[in-house]
């Protein structure tokens, strides 16, 4: 595929995969990262293809990005011993992706993670794709993950949203795993599928990695006047992906979630947050308001926010208000 | 006076008996009489039992399952109060919880008719039948089959003309109800059915001399059946505590440890396989990733096998039992191992390795078809079909046997 910008995106011609995996980048900084996480896509046992949307790198970091997806590289460190020396040594082994990665590069102006999501789905519904999923550029996605994905969906055709199990990793180290909670002892009411009353008691499934139904997304988001679909309420921050599932759950969208780790979430402590990305960094209350933070009771506006919304289908365009100040 | 004509029955001698028993023998015309603990919950030693004898019975033998029945106390309180006088009941033998059919099995139930005086009623079963108590009789073609634990009835028997097989199906019971010192020679046992090589290799140890034949145990296959969609298999961990509670207070302590090391995955879920039919408890077991095996006294053990034909990956405790089909990983060869077994008795050690092994089942590590092969590998020496081909040939072994030994009792 070649770069494509402010172009109608026909992937028709080349479409080679049943499952559309979007990619939002708003730079190309740590050009590590980006290689990882475009390897793992590279790696996948059964290829997918790659929608990466952007909103407006310069020429330099297209190409520097094209290099990048068409060939992915990674570097594992091994410990050696050096024959002359007998010394323990550290070398790193550069591995260059061997399959190819079937993608395109779109120019689009996105300001939040819910139209990044939007996008993504018209892109599929347009093109045709029975699936869709998302993940981020820090991230990994595990080689076996959409064939595992794929062999649920054949074998639970009545299930609309496939979860994987992610590996939750905060400034490097593993903290848990998350899409966990329908499998755990009284939670769901049934083993491994996401319910209401499940969601409505806390926020307990994450976005990324995830394998969408086309269709069954489509059926229960809310067809505006512009003609498009928007499954995402975008008025909704940081727990737009919550009131959607809940809404999801609600309209009777069966949501499972795969016992099988599938996707590695890196979080880092950034200085600021931007909002086309669905990871809430954990430092969010400290990062200055105009950096992208948010105060705990903003915080707590959103998240009670999208156990009121869910109800209906229109985004009601809902905002925070600061509190006002008591006077004497 | 019209004369009267006696006909006087012909006593046989000692070697006309013998032949007698021999022609009998060669002709089938015989009973197998399997002494059985009357155990209405499920049992994995009954069960095998009465599958041999059901296997038996198929092929055209004369089979005999006879029991002792136990005092229903509960009912027999009842009617007792009922009555205001007492009153006996007894619990019928009927083991419900089998899943195969046991039409065309015989029980007899063993014990002295009584003498009934005037007004009073024939013993009768809880569910108010009457008891057809009989007393046990045997022939020198016949013989009697007693499970490993019951040293009492080698000893009762010990002069009857049949002859007599122990079937071992544990080592841990076999010195239980037995006196210092004692050994079944002593109550004139030479014939023993070993279900494992660790049940023979201690037999051998501390009753040496005896004649011990070696049975496989079939698993069967259209109870412990490996999901066809991997989507059926839940991240869920299967136990047992059917060793009594101080194995179950260990197996919890294994799960608590387990949650302890990793809290990453306190969402597993740990499903205890009680009070559950054949089938249900076949379906439970394969819907488990894994199994936690923890029978450190198990003779054989047949529930790892049970969980390899159901797909559900075993972490246990390597019992001595099982040490004949308990393969682990070999790295020098690179061969799979079928589970991942740790020092019987390990608490720390199996609540790591559930750990380890938890994590690759989540990563997708085990989702490989070698590891099918393993188990495939591991079950094919444990057929029901071989199962009941070996029981038949051990049969004939021993009518064999009891021909030569007849021979040899006659008086030249």
């Amino acid at each position: 595929m070649n770069i494509k910008t402010k172009e109608l995106m026909n992937l028709s011609k080349q479409k080679q995969s049943n499952i559309l995996l979007g990619l939002f980048l708003a730079d190309i900084k740590n050009e590590n990262l980006l290689n990882e996480a475009l390897y793992s896509v590279s790696q996948q046992e059964l290829p997918v293809d790659l929608l990466i949307i952007h909103p407006g790198l310069s020429k330099e970091d297209l190409e520097k990005l094209q290099a990048i997806v068409n060939k992915p590289t990674v570097f594992i460190k091994e410990q050696k011993q050096n024959a002359k020396t007998n010394e323990v040594e550290v070398v790193e082994n550069k591995i260059e992706a061997t399959k190819p990665i079937n993608f395109h590069i779109e120019e689009l102006q996105i300001n939040n993670f819910s139209k990044v999501f939007n996008t993504v789905f018209r892109v599929a519904s347009e093109n045709e794709y029975p699936a869709f999923s998302l993940f981020e550029k820090e991230d990994i996605i595990g080689p076996k993950w959409f064939s595992t994905a794929h062999q649920y969906m054949e074998e639970n055709p009545d299930m609309h949203i496939f979860t994987p199990l992610i590996r939750n990793n905060v400034n490097g180290s593993f903290i848990n795993y998350m899409n966990e909670s329908a499998w755990a002892e009284g939670f769901a009411e049934e083993a491994g599928k996401f319910d209401m009353q499940l969601l409505n008691r806390f926020n307990c499934i994450n976005p990324l990695g995830a394998v969408y139904k086309t269709e069954a997304i489509k059926e229960y988001s809310e067809e505006k006047d512009d003609g498009l679909f928007y499954p995402m309420k975008e008025s909704i921050k940081i727990s737009h992906f919550y009131e959607f599932f809940i809404r999801m759950a609600y309209n009777d969208v069966k949501i499972m979630s795969i016992p099988r780790v599938g996707y590695e979430m890196r979080i880092f402590n950034q200085p600021e947050f931007k909002e086309t990305s669905s990871k809430i960094p954990q430092n969010i209350v400290q990062i200055p308001l105009e950096k992208g933070g948010i105060t705990p009771e903003e915080g707590s506006f959103w998240m009670e926010l999208a156990k009121k919304e869910y109800f209906f289908e229109d985004d009601r365009n809902k905002v925070y208000e600061e509190p006002k100040q008591q006077t004497a | 006076m019209k004369e009267e004509t006696v006909t006087k029955k012909k006593e046989l001698t000692h070697n006309e008996r013998c032949d007698r028993a021999i022609e009998q023998i060669k002709s089938d015309k015989f009973t197998i009489s399997f002494y059985c603990p009357p155990m209405n919950a499920p049992s994995g030693g009954v069960a095998v039992l009465i599958r041999l004898a059901n296997e038996l019975s198929k092929k055209g033998l004369n089979v005999n399952m006879i029991y002792e029945p136990r005092l229903d106390q509960r009912a027999s309180q009842e009617a007792s109060m009922k009555a205001k006088k007492e009153v006996r009941l007894f619990e019928r033998f009927n083991p419900t919880w089998l899943d195969f059919d046991i039409s065309n099995l015989n029980f007899v139930v063993l014990g002295d008719k009584p003498t009934l005086k005037k007004g009073e009623k024939p013993p009768t079963f809880s569910d108010g039948t009457e008891v057809n108590f009989q007393t046990f009789k045997v022939n020198p073609e016949d013989i009697l089959i007693i499970p490993e634990g019951f040293p009492d009835i080698m000893q009762k028997t010990a002069q009857i003309s049949c002859k007599r097989i122990v079937l071992a199906q544990s080592w841990f019971y076999v010195l239980n109800a037995m006196e210092p010192g004692q050994k079944w020679q002593h109550f004139g046992i030479k014939d023993v059915i070993s279900v494992s090589d660790a049940i023979t290799e201690y037999l051998d140890a501390i009753m040496p001399g005896l004649n011990i034949k070696r049975l496989h145990q079939g698993i069967d296959r259209k109870t412990f059946i490996t999901p066809k969609k991997v989507s059926d298999k839940y991240p869920m961990v299967a136990f047992t505590g059917s060793r009594g509670p101080e194995n179950k207070l260990k197996t919890l302590n294994i799960i608590k440890t387990f949650y302890a090391f990793y809290p990453q995955f306190r969402w597993v879920r740990f499903v205890e396989l009680k009070d559950l039919e054949r089938k249900e408890f076949g379906e439970r077991l394969a819907n488990c990733a894994f199994l936690l095996y923890t029978d450190d006294i198990a003779g054989f053990g047949t529930l790892p096998l049970e969980a390899m034909a159901c797909g559900t990956h075993v972490i246990g405790w390597a019992a001595h039992g099982g040490k004949e089909y308990m393969k682990s990983d070999n790295e020098a060869t690179g061969t799979l191992g079928n589970g991942f077994w740790t020092n019987n008795g390990d608490i720390f050690q199996t609540a790591e390795l559930l750990g380890v092994a938890m994590e690759k089942w989540v990563n997708g590590d085990m989702d490989i078809p070698e590891i099918s092969k393993t188990y495939e590998e591991t079950l094919k020496d444990y057929t029901v079909e071989g199962e009941s081909a070996q029981i038949i040939e051990l049969i004939n072994e021993y009518k064999n046997e009891r021909i030569n030994e007849l021979e040899q009792a006659k008086t030249k």
